[in-house]
């Protein structure tokens, strides 16, 4: 029977465990302290790294989230500047119109239609602004450009021509013709054409067969989890159709030689027809307006739910500096002090004194 | 008494001096060995009154049933943590960056870009790249599942040969420690080498230790199976070469009984091959369960439509069956078959725009029927889809109503959950298997400084027999002289 309980085996050993531990802990401290992150988060958290996968994968989302309504932003903002342009040009159409009104003569009348050509060729050319490669007012159908241009083949002047003829039984050219149109009363007359022929074809289906390839739906964009705003205007908006009709009232029916009292009544119709426009587009600028607040709030309360993801996740993952550099410290005068045991403790041998 | 008894005590005393001064040269020679047990010689007076060495063992069998007890839960424990850190690598680091949950996340936001720019080709393209990283992604962690399958059976089949070598050497020294027991032989180093082999054995199965007569040796696996009782019981695996999740491994039998699973992160399996069986039969089929779920619930979320009543057919995602599976049901090894529609892929001919238009099973699936450029509502859907909650299996061993989403991440969850338990539980039993391990070295191994100073005591008694036999001889040349 041994009379001790203790062998040189176990001596040797006894150090083994504290210092492979030590040496484990030191690794893992090491990194921590660098990378301010738990050196194995799985083994550390168990079940609740789903939770840490969450949070990543919702603050990737928010991020992407904020990052695409800048998209939406950016369209919106365009659209503004487009629908600020047309205003502009409804203005200038209503003065020019609202000058010649009760006069009859003809160079005035000339220059008014002038000033309109020019008004509908900025609202057209405005309407068929893009951005980032989509066309801004073309509702959903954003590769097509939403307004055709309007000159003497387009077909929108070609449906004017023909409802003109069918209306009237003679082309807008028959200079005889056009001289005896009633201003108004019962058809024919040019109150009745322009409220009962010609309006319809803005405000019904035949606006998107002659003018407007735009859909009625206008783009949507997500900006929240759950809410969803419109980011675009469409061509097909009323402010769109009254503009055109006032300009082809002007342009149409102002210079085919009718009577001065039915040219006074086309005046009359363009100018309330040039209102209508102004009301619609600043209308749909004030929806789109709205469309810009929304996202901006939006954005702040994203940037809030990130900050809160990001605070939460790294109060998950994050380890004390201060705590895992004093734990090296600690960790290595302890692995310092097993060697120095471990050496002290080999060298000690009834064998150096025999 | 005379002088010639005293030459005859001398005489004894140089054969128990040298016989003690092999023993403790046996004991120095062996100071490192930790398979060793310490002899230990003492003089004893027999009834005749000579006096002779017996060598006695240090034998400490309670420790050594510790020993063998601690050996087979820190080795269970450190396979089956070897086979959880497997899987978890193929998910990746901290950031878990390769697993589905990953690039599922990655394709939610591309989607959403998608989105927001529903016009851009280049997104669209993007949005199928990210589907191509989820469906690898699947893919390539399925491929790990199985290659650790493989090789957990192609080291079960290692280690249940190594197992039936060990027993039948353990018969063989068992028998002659029997022998000479029985005959009043010296058994001691046949007795090291079966406490030997009862340690080798222990890391492979957990076993309770009997002693029967003549210190034979009766073993029993810790469920109670007998594994050795004079013969060694048959241990037999038929090995299996190739895995899918559709393959189940065979099970080991000793003595005809299945060896049994362990159970848990911190396993309450003993030795390896409870833990071997865990990870192939448990762990890793649960885990390929979960991503079957996941690529289901992929198909599923991103499923077709046709509005004229023809039912469901598999969209971005599909599978080779190109049906949607039944929900809330596992299709075995779909993770393996899963595949990016070839009809959005641009490289095989396809057009990524179909993700925002639908229309990938033909003309009839078309949502976008005027073929609006802006047009958002599928891509969307298919947002809300990957958000929304949907039916899983309940042998995937998660919550059975989640998100495609949540469900990938809390498989994460799952398995870190017995990482994590594995891990510390490893740490804890390594700890129990040092701290037994000292303890019985300390009974059972060879002190050096010990040894040495009885090396001095059996010098000191040579040296005073040596003394004795000089000055009896003297005596008796005195005597002689005398005479002559």
């Amino acid at each position: 029977m041994s009379t001790s309980s203790v062998s040189n085996l176990s001596t040797q050993t006894a150090m083994r465990l504290t210092i492979r531990q030590a040496q484990n802990e030191l690794l893992k401290s090491q990194q921590e302290v660098s990378t301010g992150f738990y050196a194995d988060i799985g083994a550390e958290l168990g079940s609740k790294t789903s939770t840490v996968v969450d949070l990543n994968r919702e603050s990737l989302r928010l991020n992407s989230m904020i990052s695409n309504n800048s998209i939406a932003t950016q369209r919106l903002s365009a659209s503004q500047e487009a629908l600020k342009q047309i205003a502009t040009a409804a203005e200038e159409m209503n003065n020019a119109l609202i000058t010649i009104s009760g006069s009859s003569n003809s160079d005035t009348i000339n220059t008014t239609v002038m000033t309109v050509s020019n008004s509908l060729s900025t609202m057209i050319s405005m309407a068929n602004q893009s951005a980032n490669g989509e066309f801004l007012f073309a509702g959903i159908n954003t590769d097509v450009q939403p307004l055709a241009d309007y000159n003497e083949t387009s077909a929108a002047k070609a449906a004017f021509d023909t409802a003109f003829t069918a209306y009237f039984g003679f082309p807008p050219t028959d200079t005889v013709g056009t001289a005896t149109i009633a201003a108004s009363g019962g058809a024919p007359s040019m109150e009745d054409f322009i409220s009962s022929t010609l309006e319809p074809m803005f405000t019904g289906a035949d606006w998107n067969t002659n003018w407007s390839s735009a859909t009625d739906q206008a783009m949507t964009s997500r900006i929240t989890q759950s809410e969803t705003v419109q980011t675009s205007a469409s061509a097909n908006e009323n402010g769109f159709r009254y503009f055109a009709l006032a300009a082809v009232v002007t342009k149409e029916l102002m210079t085919i030689g009718a009577p001065a009292n039915a040219v006074t009544v086309a005046i009359n119709a363009a100018i309330d027809y040039t209102g209508r426009a102004i009301t619609g587009i600043n209308s749909t600028r004030s929806q789109l307006g709205l469309s810009e607040n929304r996202i901006e709030k939006a954005d702040a309360s994203l940037k809030v739910q990130v900050d809160i993801i990001e605070t939460s996740l790294s109060s998950k993952i994050e380890v004390d500096a201060y705590e895992a550099s004093t734990r090296v410290n600690s960790l290595l005068a302890m692995v310092e002090a097993s060697y120095t045991l471990t050496a002290r403790i080999q060298s000690l041998s009834l064998v150096n004194y025999l | 008494m005379s002088l010639a008894s005293a030459l005859n005590t001398a005489n004894s005393i140089f054969r128990n001096t040298s016989q003690q001064t092999s023993v403790i040269s046996t004991n120095i020679t062996n100071t490192g060995n930790e398979n060793y047990v310490r002899r230990n010689a003492v003089v004893v007076q027999t009834v005749y009154g000579a006096s002779m060495v017996q060598n006695e063992r240090s034998q400490q069998m309670a420790l050594l049933r510790q020993m063998s007890s601690s050996t087979s839960q820190q080795s269970a424990q450190s396979t089956l943590l070897d086979g959880l850190t497997t899987l978890s690598n193929a998910l990746g680091g901290n950031d878990k960056e390769l697993s589905p949950s990953h690039y599922l996340a990655n394709l939610q936001s591309s989607l959403q870009s998608f989105a927001a720019a529903p016009g851009e080709y280049a997104l669209a393209s993007t949005v199928v790249t990210d589907a191509i990283d989820v469906v690898n992604s699947l893919n390539n962690a399925t491929a790990t599942v199985q290659e650790l399958r493989e090789d957990t059976d192609a080291q079960m089949f290692e280690q249940v040969q190594s197992l039936n070598k060990l027993l039948a050497e353990f018969k063989i020294v068992n028998d002659t420690v029997v022998r000479q027991t029985a005959t009043g032989g010296n058994a001691d180093d046949y007795l090291d080498r079966r406490d030997t082999l009862l340690k080798e054995i222990s890391a492979i199965v957990g076993v309770s230790v009997n002693m029967r007569d003549n210190s034979d040796m009766v073993l029993y696996t810790y469920d109670g199976t007998t594994l050795f009782e004079t013969d060694p019981r048959e241990v037999s695996f038929v090995r299996t070469y190739t895995y899918d999740a559709t393959v189940t491994g065979n099970a080991i039998y000793i003595d005809g009984t299945a060896v049994r699973a362990g159970v848990g992160g911190n396993t309450d399996g003993q030795g390896s091959l409870a833990s071997l069986v865990q990870i192939r039969d448990v762990i890793a089929p649960t885990f390929q369960t979960q991503l079957d779920e996941i690529a289901r619930g992929l198909i599923e979320a991103f499923q077709e439509t046709d509005i004229g009543g023809g039912g469901e057919l598999p969209g971005l995602f599909t599978w080779p069956g190109g049906t949607i599976p039944p929900t809330g049901t596992v299709e075995p090894g779909l993770a393996a078959l899963i595949r990016v529609n070839p009809a959005v892929r641009s490289d095989a001919g396809g057009d990524p725009m179909l993700i925002r238009d639908g229309g990938i099973n033909g003309p009839a699936y078309v949502k976008n029927t005027d073929g609006n450029s802006g047009f958002t509502d599928l891509i969307n859907a298919y947002v809300d889809e990957l958000a929304a909650n949907r039916d899983f299996s309940a042998d995937a061993d998660l919550k059975t109503n989640a998100s495609v989403l949540s469900f990938a991440s809390n498989s994460i969850g799952w398995l870190e959950e017995l990482r994590s338990n594995a891990t510390t539980a490893n740490e804890n039993k390594q700890a129990l298997y040092e701290r037994t391990f000292q303890t019985y070295s300390s009974k059972t191994a060879v002190n050096l400084d010990e040894e040495l100073s009885l090396l001095l005591d059996v010098e000191q008694s040579y040296k005073a027999a040596a003394k004795l036999v000089s000055t009896v001889d003297e005596m008796l040349k005195a005597v002689l002289d005398m005479v002559r």
